[in-house]
């Protein structure tokens, strides 16, 4: 009996499960939107924090444009806002954070940001959060025994401004280029937050043999996206200058032999021609 | 060559006002040419989309026309500079028309290289901008040298007729044709200093047209080969283009020949003799020709690489090409030499007629040149548009083209009014002489 | 500049695109490393920026556009278009195991050069090498060759090779004789037969990187999308590609992106046996082929979607006993 009454409640449990997802006089008409909240510190030390709010899903995948968002600095219960940002076409929206900016740390030097979206007649409202903490990179090069190493060490800072070793960060390294990031090669902090990397020699750098080297970590829970660049003259130099094409059949100048020969022959068939001209002035003076 | 008496008593009414037939015909010729101007007007206007031309056809009927008039151009000067640095002097009733010819279908044949330009209105950056790697830009020179020099060479041999025709006691033209004789023919007395200078002028201008023309149908055959493209691609191109100029043009000589013959009442000086000649040079010709094509196909047919395959192929498909290149051996070897060759077939309409025939095979073969290698490129088409995959020639190609043949006849028929279309004073020159031995011999009518 | 604005509209992929900003920066903040490049002032171009400031306030400010990776950043005009960007050397590499006729190569190249539909630089042919040989598809852009048959033959100089490798036309200069048409043997160049459809970009700014706008009865053709290196972006095929099939870059940095994975040029060329198309012309292409082995899809895969007249011309070169052609 109690089983039987336990299935009818499941099944109209069911019914109106279904009837809230089809009908949408019980759902709301409102798309659901996702919010992703990301840090960024960037080679210069600029850091941003961007917002991307999305709606939909696969092909119907989108920005939600024109939203009002906010962002706050969450302390212990209480929560600052500190920016309030309209998204772009894209549904993102961007705040840089200038050089002497310190956004509020707890006692371990992390910082809590949270992201709140209101949501509005066709979007409902969404909001996340993001922990900050301030990574910074020391890089180096040594060479030893004929062999060459980019040295890095990776430190957060606590509250008080003491620098920390992070360990067990996995560190990308890679070199600049026009398109992206080429990478080198990824290497593990040890205990003191330090690693080495044996770089390869036949990297192509510019007309000096300067490489830019990037370490990075990518949206990482704690780091966000942070990178830092050096340049080393490890590369091998590539000649940046600009030769002129040699004369071609496809360059704008002709080589001269075929420029000769065009002249020798016009020359020899136009001479020709004037004289026999010369004899028809010297027919008609011929009188 | 009999000796016959000529004298600008004959010719001088012919050249007097004309009639009304006349310019009933010249109006005629130029309502067709106003039609082929009317329709490059709309070529300008819409854009080459009303063209049959597409991507991958990129050119259609426009460069197998240039390259057919072209090459009706060269068989002119070729047969009137011999005829003048050769002394031969059977030729001498014929040069004039040569001429008319190599000129007129110059100057017609030259724009349809132009008539494939997308920007008519940048014609100048030929000049302005030109490279002198292009074949194109080889073309355009060595096309404008061969146009002037061969205006010239038809001036030259006409200078002693303006000088009879300014003589002439009587002559019924306008007055500004008179003066227009008088200003033409440069104080010509005919003293024998004036004779040797002329001459001198003659002799230095046929030696230079002769390899001014062979270079100049050499470097339209380098239009294509210098491409990278099956049936183009071919290091024998040149010489078979020439070969095929001279073919062609002595074919249309022969036509010409034949009209004015029946037309001006000419049998005195265009004789069977003529027939003989230019037949005899019309099957020698089939020969090289035949020769060449043959050597231009079998080995690429014996190799059978991928590209050519596929375009001979297209050759003896009867969807594609095989009716037009059936046409084109049929009319262009099979036929000229069976008539040719065989002495009772040999009548002087027979001969005119194999050679129209082998005129219009010619045209055929330009289009088989220029079309099929357009429609097999290395790539293959993937194209579900019809017009992109098939050259068509549309109404406004035709119409160009119809016209272009109106404006050769157009100047025809006002050249032979200018002057006489048999060159008085070349003629009589012959007059006294020997007559010229050839075995060939063509049955009379 | 509408031209340079649309790109980041169109990259509604979101492209990994964290890394390529990020390393846009590079360019700018550490522009003594690119000193040996020849130095001009860029057009100043700006975006307008949120800053959070020291005392707590968000402003808006006025900073330039990090996006320059090249100097100068506005595509040149006119002759100085004809010479290439100093130190670049501009190479494809397409990874014909990863093509499934997805044809957005197309559609982003289209929209991105505003082509009408049926003009396409960028064209993606089913080959089959021999009877017995499976299909595959081979996406097709201009190959930009170093010893290229289409500019030996220009009369006017309108086509160019540039010393990064571009091949290039002028369509100011264009005369519209489709020389170059014929001559390129891998069919690469399309005519404007009709008015092409107007650009938002005007005449005077025309740039033969940027090929926009077009005219009627010139030539064009696929321009290797310099205007978008100069921003450190990729070319719209290759940014459009769902199968990163394309990869892009510049030789002398031996590295090609794909827009998730970067590679050293010369490894992946090793590595897959990467081959250049119909290399017995001489013709020396700078776009590289990766063969198609070990394909991602199916090329069958490819058929879906097509229209029946076009399924019609791919059932005759797949049944065909003469390998590509029907």
């Amino acid at each position: 009996m109690k089983t039987t009454l336990n299935r009818y409640l499941a099944f109209i449990a069911m019914l109106l499960m279904s009837m809230a997802i089809t009908n949408p006089g019980i759902c709301q008409k409102k798309d659901r939107v996702r919010m992703k909240l990301s840090y960024t510190k960037d080679q210069k030390g600029e850091r941003s924090i961007a917002i991307t709010l999305t709606a939909g899903s696969g092909k119907s995948m989108h920005g939600v444009q024109n939203g009002t968002v906010s962002l706050l600095a969450v302390e212990g219960d209480s929560a600052v806002t500190i920016a309030t940002l309209q998204t772009d076409t894209l549904g993102t929206a961007k705040l840089y954070l200038e050089n002497g900016y310190l956004l509020p740390k707890s006692a371990d030097g992390i910082s809590m940001i949270s992201g709140t979206y209101d949501g509005d007649d066709n979007y409902n409202s969404a909001s996340n959060e993001l922990q900050i903490s301030d990574l910074n990179f020391a890089i180096s090069f040594e060479e030893r025994d004929s062999i060459k190493y980019l040295m890095i060490t990776a430190n957060q800072a606590d509250a008080e401004g003491n620098e920390l070793p992070v360990e067990e960060l996995d560190i990308n390294i890679g070199v600049d280029r026009l398109f992206s990031i080429l990478p080198v090669g990824e290497v593990t902090t040890d205990a003191d937050g330090w690693a080495e990397l044996e770089l390869p020699d036949d990297l192509p750098g510019d007309a000096a043999g300067t490489l830019t080297f990037v370490a990075y970590v990518d949206e990482h829970d704690m780091f966000g996206t942070v990178k830092s660049a050096v340049a080393k003259d490890w590369g091998i130099p590539v000649s940046y200058e600009v030769k002129p094409l040699p004369r071609q059949l496809f360059t704008d100048e002709a080589p001269f032999w075929m420029i000769a020969s065009v002249f020798i022959i016009l020359i020899g068939a136009w001479y020709h021609f004037f004289l026999s001209i010369s004899k028809l002035i010297k027919l008609k003076k011929a009188v | 060559m009999e000796a016959v008496n000529i004298s600008m008593q004959e010719f001088a009414p012919r050249l007097e006002t004309p009639s009304r037939k006349w310019y009933l015909w010249v109006a005629m010729l130029s309502i067709i040419s106003l039609v082929g101007i009317y329709a490059l007007v709309m070529q300008i206007v819409k854009g080459q989309v009303i063209t049959g031309m597409r991507d991958n056809a990129v050119w259609g009927i426009y460069t197998a026309n240039f390259v057919f008039f072209m090459g009706l151009s060269y068989a002119g000067a070729l047969v009137s500079c011999a005829a003048q640095l050769l002394r031969i002097k059977w030729i001498k009733p014929l040069v004039r028309m040569a001429e008319l010819l190599t000129v007129s279908s110059l100057i017609v044949g030259a724009p349809f290289i132009l008539f494939c330009l997308g920007r008519l209105d940048r014609i100048h950056y030929l000049f302005i901008y030109g490279r002198i790697q292009s074949p194109i830009t080889w073309d355009v020179i060595a096309i404008s040298t061969d146009l002037v020099f061969c205006i010239a060479f038809l001036y030259f041999t006409n200078i002693r007729d303006f000088a009879r025709l300014r003589d002439y006691p009587n002559l019924k033209v306008a007055p500004w044709r008179k003066k227009l004789y008088t200003f033409l023919a440069l104080n010509y007395r005919g003293t024998p200093e004036q004779k040797k200078y002329l001459h001198q002028a003659h002799d230095i201008m046929a030696a230079i047209i002769i390899p001014t023309a062979i270079i100049a149908y050499s470097l339209l055959s380098l239009i294509f080969s210098m491409s990278l493209r099956p049936g183009w691609h071919s290091t024998i191109f040149s010489p078979y283009f020439v070969v095929t100029a001279g073919y062609s043009g002595i074919a249309l000589l022969i036509v010409i020949m034949w009209i004015y013959r029946k037309t001006h009442k000419l049998e005195k000086y265009i004789t069977i003799l003529h027939f003989n000649y230019l037949g005899f040079g019309l099957i020698l010709l089939t020969f090289i020709y035949a020769y060449f094509s043959f050597s231009e196909y079998f080995s690429d047919w014996y190799n059978q690489t991928q590209a050519y395959s596929l375009l001979l192929e297209k050759f003896f498909d009867f969807n594609q090409f095989a009716w037009l290149s059936l046409f084109h051996v049929v009319f262009a070897i099979v036929v000229p030499i069976i008539v040719l060759g065989f002495p009772w077939l040999r009548t002087v309409k027979n001969v005119t007629l194999v050679a129209l025939f082998i005129v219009i095979a010619l045209w055929v073969k330009r289009y088989l040149i220029v079309v099929p290698t357009l429609e097999t490129p290395f790539i293959p088409i993937q194209d579900v548009r019809p017009e992109y995959v098939k050259y068509s020639i549309s109404w406004v190609e035709w119409a160009l083209s119809i016209s272009g043949i109106a404006v050769i006849v157009l100047i025809f028929t006002i050249g032979s009014k200018i002057s006489p279309i048999i060159p008085v004073s070349e003629v009589a020159d012959v007059q006294n002489l020997e007559k010229p031995e050839i075995l060939f011999k063509t049955k009379g009518e | 500049m509408e031209k340079q604005e649309e790109p980041s509209n169109n990259r509604r992929r979101f492209l990994k695109g964290t890394i390529t900003l990020g390393a846009a920066a590079i360019a700018t903040g550490a522009g003594t490393v690119f000193g040996n490049r020849e130095e001009s002032t860029p057009a100043p171009k700006t975006e307008k920026v949120k800053v959070l400031t020291t005392d707590g306030k968000v402003i808006e400010i006025d900073r330039p556009v990090d996006q320059c990776k090249i100097d100068p950043c506005v595509p040149p005009i006119g002759k100085e278009a004809r010479q290439g960007i100093p130190g670049r050397s501009f190479v494809m590499v397409i990874d014909l195991a990863r093509c499934k006729n997805a044809r957005k190569c197309i559609e982003g190249c289209q929209e991105g050069h505003n082509l009408s539909p049926d003009q396409e630089w960028m064209k993606v042919y089913l080959m089959k090498d021999n009877p017995d040989g499976e299909p595959y598809w081979l996406p097709r852009n201009c190959f930009h060759c170093d010893n290229p048959p289409c500019v030996k033959v220009c009369p006017v100089g309108a086509t160019f090779k540039r010393q990064d490798n571009l091949v290039l036309v002028d369509n100011n200069l264009c005369i519209g004789c489709k020389f170059c048409v014929v001559a390129c043997p891998y069919s690469v160049r399309i005519f404007n037969w009709k008015t092409p459809p107007a650009s938002d970009v005007p005449h005077e700014q025309y740039s033969p990187e940027v090929s926009l706008p077009a005219q009627i009865g010139t030539v064009s053709k696929c321009d290797f999308c310099a205007d978008r290196a100069r921003e450190g972006k990729l070319p719209y095929c290759a940014v459009s590609c769902p199968m990163g099939a394309i990869y892009y870059g510049d030789k002398n940095e031996d590295t090609v992106f794909n827009g998730s994975e970067t590679v050293r040029f010369s490894e992946i060329i090793k590595d897959r046996a990467g081959y250049r198309y119909r290399e017995e012309l001489g013709t020396k292409p700078n776009v590289y082929y990766l063969p198609p082995v070990n394909k991602m899809f199916d090329y069958e895969s490819g058929l879906s979607d097509l229209s029946e007249e076009k399924q019609k011309v791919y059932d005759e070169i797949r049944n065909s006993k003469n390998g590509n052609h029907k």
